[in-house]
C-alpha cells in the first residue's frame, strides 16, 4: 500500500508515468526529476505521508527504492 | 576564450560589458536569487549600471572567468570559474540563475555542465572544488545530480538568512569527468 502510494506520489510529482520507467527511477535516469521537481517532491511525500524529512534525508532520496526505505524507515518509528 | 556554445537549449558565452541591463541589473535587488550568494553580503556593491559594467569589466584583465547563460537572446543567468590555481590544476565554480522564470528549467544544469567542460578540456585544469551552503538544498541536489562527490563540511563557515551556516565542498576531477560525461551531453559549437 505504502510502496503504491510512493509511486503514485512520483509520478503525479515529476509528471510521468511511473510504470514506463519502473522501480529503477532515479535521478540519474529521469530528465524530469530536476531539482525544483525534488523540492516538489519532498513537500508531497512530507504531507502524504505526514512525515518531516532531514536535510540529509532529502538529498539521500535520490531514486524510488532509496524513497521507500526513508518512508519505510518514519513509517516503522511512528 | 570560447564563441557561443549551445547546451540543452540554452546559449552560453562570455558576457560583455553590452549584455549589461536594467534587467540583469533588477537580479541584484531581488532577496531570492542573492540568497545563497556571497554578493548577498555585500549587496551595496552592486546598485547601478556602474557598479555591474565595472563587475563584469573585472572579469576582462582577471584570471576568473565570467559567462552568460541566454535563451535565445534573452540574458537569464551567468557562470563563473574563479580562484584557478594553475600550478595544483584546481578551480572553482559559481552560476545563478537571475531570470526566477528559469529556475527548474534546466539553466542551472546546463550553466554548470558547460563550466566543468570548458575548465576540464579547454583550460585543462584538474579538479573542481566548490562550496554550497548546506541550506541550499537545490543547488547541492544539483551537484548530486551532476556527479559531484561531498568532500568536506566548512562548519559555520558563513551567514545565510542572518544565521551561521555550513558551507559543504563538493569536487569533481577531469577523470570523474570524463568518465561521467564522456557523450552525454550534446554540446553545439
Amino acid at each position: 500500500m505504502v510502496i503504491e502510494r510512493i509511486k503514485d506520489v512520483i509520478g503525479q510529482v515529476l509528471d510521468i508515468d511511473f510504470k514506463e520507467h519502473g522501480d529503477q527511477i532515479d535521478i540519474f535516469n529521469c530528465e524530469e526529476w530536476d531539482s525544483m521537481n525534488h523540492m516538489r517532491l519532498i513537500l508531497e511525500i512530507e504531507r502524504v505521508f505526514s512525515i518531516s524529512l532531514s536535510d540529509d534525508e532529502v538529498l539521500d532520496m535520490t531514486s524510488f527504492k532509496g524513497i521507500c526505505k526513508i518512508i519505510k524507515g518514519h513509517l516503522n518509528n511512528d | 576564450m570560447t564563441n557561443s556554445v549551445s547546451i540543452l537549449g540554452y546559449f552560453i558565452r562570455p558576457l560583455t560589458v553590452s549584455d549589461v541591463t536594467d534587467d540583469y541589473l533588477k537580479w541584484f535587488d531581488d532577496d531570492e536569487v542573492l540568497r545563497f550568494l556571497e554578493i548577498n553580503k555585500t549587496k551595496n556593491d552592486v546598485s547601478s549600471l556602474k557598479d555591474l559594467i565595472n563587475y563584469v569589466k573585472r572579469f576582462e584583465v582577471s584570471n576568473d572567468y565570467l559567462f552568460g547563460i541566454f535563451d535565445n537572446s534573452k540574458h537569464i543567468g551567468n557562470i563563473t570559474i574563479n580562484h584557478i590555481d594553475n600550478d595544483r590544476g584546481t578551480f572553482d565554480m559559481g552560476y545563478l540563475i537571475g531570470n526566477k522564470d528559469y529556475w527548474g528549467k534546466r539553466a542551472g544544469e546546463a550553466g554548470l555542465v558547460f563550466g566543468l567542460r570548458f575548465a576540464f578540456e579547454d583550460l585543462g585544469l584538474r579538479k573542481i572544488f566548490g562550496g554550497i551552503y548546506s541550506k541550499n538544498l537545490t543547488a547541492r541536489f544539483l551537484s548530486k545530480k551532476i556527479g559531484f562527490v561531498e568532500e568536506a563540511r566548512l562548519k559555520e563557515k558563513g551567514y545565510v538568512d542572518g544565521e551561521l551556516d555550513d558551507v559543504i565542498i563538493y569536487t569533481m576531477t577531469r577523470k570523474q569527468w570524463k568518465h561521467l560525461y564522456s557523450g552525454k551531453y550534446d554540446f553545439k559549437f
